[in-house]
């Protein structure tokens, strides 16, 4: 009589330990979001994890090829053009410090970025790159998801931006793709693959952080103002 | 005419080329921290660098002003910095980054104020 309730007491303390648990409600990272049924949400306004990373890669993973060199040494003779107000470019706009805000729209996700308040579309309901596309500043960007991944492929960029803080150069030929996913709840990850075979003898990889940040909102930050490089038009105007 | 002559001033003051990217880390001592006590003469919590200048007293009685900078307002703003946090004749201590090549500027970590609360910046 008493082996009968031993076995039932071991029994039930094996199923108490079991792996075979009810499975868990989906995670916020996996729970749709309100424009695209089974998609991950990528959206929030995101800031660096940590302090300022001026380069992309090390130099000594960006292999130069003699275009590139000769640009490099060239721009060092010649203003950022960030400091005129000129866009920062892709990858660039994921270096320099400010916050940006994912949102989801109808065939397009647009990324608010707080730096000079650019917004910048990824378009979800085509996969190729207009024809003939004239160069821009902020390149053209498609998109599209693999699993939990939100892959953008951007191309059509001039040549006049830098690809980080630290300077590398980049030419019209710059091919990017931006791997975006949210690691956790409240951290993003964008793996960077920058392709420019006039400049680089191969692609570089970099990577970067954001951490959530609820209850921020993305605020007014004018590029021209209180801006010493920009001589007397610095001044919103006013006569002195 | 006043404004011919302000635009001639202005590109004159104006930084000359070669100029680098965005000068925030690069002309301070990242790999140092110290901390003075002055008077703050001056508050400016703007876009793109919020500056400070603080009025020291150097060893030998002189006067120094220490330029003392941070980052944009917007993210002031987000970590407890406000526009009154400030004002010229307030007794403070400033932990920073001190300048390069001995320049009197620096560039904020932290700043302990008369009341005793500390604000710091938000990211080096």
């Amino acid at each position: 009589m008493r082996r009968p309730c031993r076995l039932v007491l071991v029994a039930a303390t094996a199923l108490a330990f079991s792996p075979c648990a009810p499975a868990k409600p989906l995670a916020a990272t996996q729970q749709a979001n309100t424009n695209d049924s089974n998609q991950p949400d990528i959206s929030g306004v995101w800031f660096m994890h940590g302090n300022l990373v001026p380069a992309l890669v090390p130099a000594e993973e960006a292999p130069l090829l003699p275009w590139g060199a000769a640009r490099l040494k060239a721009s060092k003779q010649e203003i950022d053009p960030e400091l005129h107000c000129f866009p920062p470019g892709i990858p660039r706009v994921w270096v320099d410090p400010a916050p940006f805000e994912i949102l989801s729209l109808p065939g397009r996700v647009l990324i608010y970025y707080e730096f000079q308040h650019l917004v910048r579309q990824i378009h979800m309901d085509r996969s190729a790159h207009p024809a003939d596309l004239i160069p821009t500043w902020m390149g053209d960007s498609i998109g599209k998801w693999e699993g939990d991944t939100l892959v953008v492929d951007s191309t059509g960029f001039n040549d006049k931006t830098r690809l980080d803080i630290a300077g590398l150069p980049h030419s019209d030929a710059l091919h990017v793709v931006e791997r975006i996913r949210r690691a956790s709840k409240d951290q993003l990850q964008v793996d960077i693959t920058v392709d420019d075979p006039k400049a680089y003898a191969k692609p570089l990889a970099g990577s970067r952080i954001f951490d959530l940040k609820p209850g921020w909102e993305i605020g007014e930050w004018i590029c021209e103002e209180n801006n010493t490089y920009l001589g007397a038009s610095n001044t919103s105007g006013t006569e002195k | 005419m006043r404004r011919i002559f302000c635009l001639i001033v202005a590109s004159l003051l104006a930084p000359s080329a070669p100029v680098v990217a965005h000068h925030g880390a690069a002309d301070f001592e990242m790999g140092r921290v110290v901390t003075i006590r002055g008077t703050v003469v001056d508050y400016q919590l703007i876009n793109p660098h919020t500056e400070i200048l603080v009025k020291t007293t150097s060893e030998g009685g002189d006067p120094v002003d220490w330029h003392v900078e941070s980052v944009a307002m917007n993210m002031m703003l987000r970590v407890g910095w406000k526009r009154d946090s400030l004002k010229p004749g307030d007794v403070v201590s400033v932990t920073e980054h001190p300048g390069k090549n001995g320049k009197p500027a620096m560039l904020l970590t932290k700043i302990l104020l008369p009341d005793g609360r500390e604000l710091a910046a938000p990211y080096q």
